[in-house]
């Protein structure tokens, strides 16, 4: 058992949209060089219309710690491609509005008692595992964990 | 003025239909509003349908295969689909047509066969494709519609107060309207205790407060003021038709909290794009929201309903829950909203949806809703919201 856990890998659910540990968690944005807009996630051109676009998109990492914006808990299996633990799990989802005035969307870190989350908590970006992939990789995804500040 | 006149409308009962298609639906509605508008098939010069995404090539050429069934006649068929608005951009398309002076009827029509349950993802490719962000907000995120929908409840919880009881009694109010519409898919009036019991969906929104998917068809023939004198004194009027999507930087402009990320700026959870369908619609009719005596907006959930009552102009932000406790927009109220029994009665048939809100305006306006009829009225207004952050909205005159 032990020699599985060994060669189990964490493999990011995308490549290039966040860090993977053992870094700090950070969600990965674009910066634009010329309207200072952020987008995540990250893009090939500034997606703000009144830009010249003829400016350098920068990988950015966004600070990793926000405020609830709005939240549910999700009851239900959602459809492929989720891919939902036999027996299900109810998970919690919420908005985070980041420090750069941009809002994700992540699920609540799971161990989390979801029935506790409020709006305006403060929240920190973690990097979790999703699920197991087919080859018995952990594919990882930022979540997001209530805060104690 | 861009008005144009609604000469015939029609509606195929909303539910889950087995034993049709949607050419066939498509054919029995636009037979049911060319009678409605004293015309034959041969008289419509333009038809605009609504495609329908479930159902194939015979969904996506829609228009075309209507016009196969019914006598292809060599006119332009045009087919459109803008998600939940596909009804108000086919209208829309419609309008301009007339107006330009290209023709003066036009056949309108959408129909739909959906899928049950939830719906899934659209696109189909390598599931960590970073650019399929439909797909990553299922798989990353697990994001469904209603846990979407959810995250304006608990916005407006916090934010204005509501309560579970009001989602409810979106819910009791508009199966109230339900009961009475033959057309409804669900005519079971509800009470908050009945709404309450069913199971939780996606916190706070119960099953009973959440739109089913529906199969459904509407047709509208329009035409210019002029023409409609041949055949009527005085048409209902289409005054306006707003459209919109989104804008950089609409909070959340894909729409509705189903993107994974908003643009930077404003973070208020606002429905922009649905403000501006709905304030296009008022500039082109010239009006605003205090000339309206009923409204049907889009409640794709209960706390969908309410946000619309603000967005539309009807209250001040924060207000929407008072309007519905007063009874303001139930039955008997001052401003009737969803006298149709909107989406908590009919559920969604995505591409018609956005037409049965126009048909239902005009049976206001002619004084044919029955039961429901809503006394003197003269100026109606509808709005809807859909994927992508697409929007529409109209008037409707009398
Ligand atoms: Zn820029």
């Amino acid at each position: 058992m032990s020699d599985q856990n060994a060669q189990k890998k964490q493999v990011p659910a995308i490549q290039g949209w966040f860090t993977m540990p053992p870094q700090e968690p950070h969600i990965i944005a674009s910066k634009c060089s010329l309207c200072k807009g952020y987008f995540f996630p990250p893009a090939q051109v500034c997606r703000n219309p009144n830009c010249k676009k003829d400016g350098a998109m920068e990988s950015v990492m966004l600070g990793n710690k926000g405020k609830l914006e709005a939240w549910s808990v999700n009851y239900f299996s959602p459809p492929p491609p989720y891919h939902a633990p036999d027996p299900f799990v109810p998970f919690g989802v919420g908005m985070v509005s980041l420090p750069e005035g941009i809002s994700i969307t992540g699920q609540i870190s799971s161990g989390y008692d979801e029935k506790n989350l409020e709006v305006g908590m403060d929240m920190d970006v973690v990097i979790e595992k999703l699920y197991e992939d087919s080859q018995g990789n952990d594919v990882m995804a930022w979540k997001f964990k209530p805060a104690h500040r | 003025m861009n008005e144009v006149a609604i000469l015939g409308v029609a509606m195929h009962p909303w539910g889950k239909i087995k034993d049709k298609s949607v050419p066939e639906l498509n054919l029995e509605v636009a037979q049911k509003a060319l009678k409605d508008a004293g015309l034959e098939w041969k008289d419509i010069q333009f038809v605009v349908a609504g495609s329908d995404p479930w159902s194939g090539v015979d969904g996506l050429l829609a228009g075309c295969r209507l016009s196969q069934k019914i006598g292809n006649n060599g006119i332009p068929v045009v087919n459109v689909y803008n998600a939940c608005a596909t009804g108000g951009y086919a209208l829309k398309t419609a309008q301009a047509y007339i107006n330009s002076g290209f023709c003066d009827y036009v056949l309108v029509v959408a129909a739909s066969i959906s899928p049950s349950g939830f719906f899934g993802v659209t696109t189909v490719g390598r599931e960590d494709d970073p650019n399929d962000l439909d797909s990553q907000r299922f798989r990353i995120l697990g994001l469904t519609n209603p846990t979407g929908f959810a995250f304006m409840a608990t916005y407006r919880m916090h934010h204005y107060g509501m309560t579970e009881n009001d989602l409810a009694l979106v819910k009791v109010k508009n199966s109230k309207f339900g009961a009475l519409n033959p057309l409804a898919r669900f005519k079971k009036p509800f009470t908050v205790e009945d709404v309450l019991k069913s199971p939780m969906v996606t916190y706070p929104l119960r099953l009973y407060e959440l739109c089913a998917t529906s199969d459904g068809a509407a047709a509208i023939v329009l035409s210019s003021m002029k023409a409609a004198k041949k055949h009527t004194r005085k048409p209902v009027r289409l005054a306006s038709v707003g459209i919109a999507t989104p804008k950089y930087p609409d909070p959340r402009s894909g729409g509705y909290g189903l993107d994974i990320a908003s643009d930077s700026g404003d973070l208020e959870f606002a429905n922009g794009m649905g403000v501006r369908a709905a304030y296009n619609a008022y500039e082109e009719a010239g009006i605003g929201p205090e000339d309206l005596d009923l409204a049907e907006v889009y409640d794709l959930s209960s706390a969908f309903e309410l946000g619309w009552y603000e967005e539309i102009g009807l209250c001040k932000r924060g207000e929407a829950e008072k309007l519905l406790r007063e009874g303001v927009t139930g039955m008997g109220g001052r401003m009737p909203v969803n006298t149709s029994g909107g989406c908590a009665s009919f559920g969604e048939a995505i591409p018609a949806q956005a037409m049965a809100q126009v048909c239902e305006l005009t049976w206001q306006m002619r004084g044919a809703s029955g039961a429901r009829q809503v006394e003197g009225v003269k100026v109606g207004f509808s709005v809807n919201a859909g994927k992508q952050g697409n929007c529409s909205a109209t008037v409707v005159k009398k």
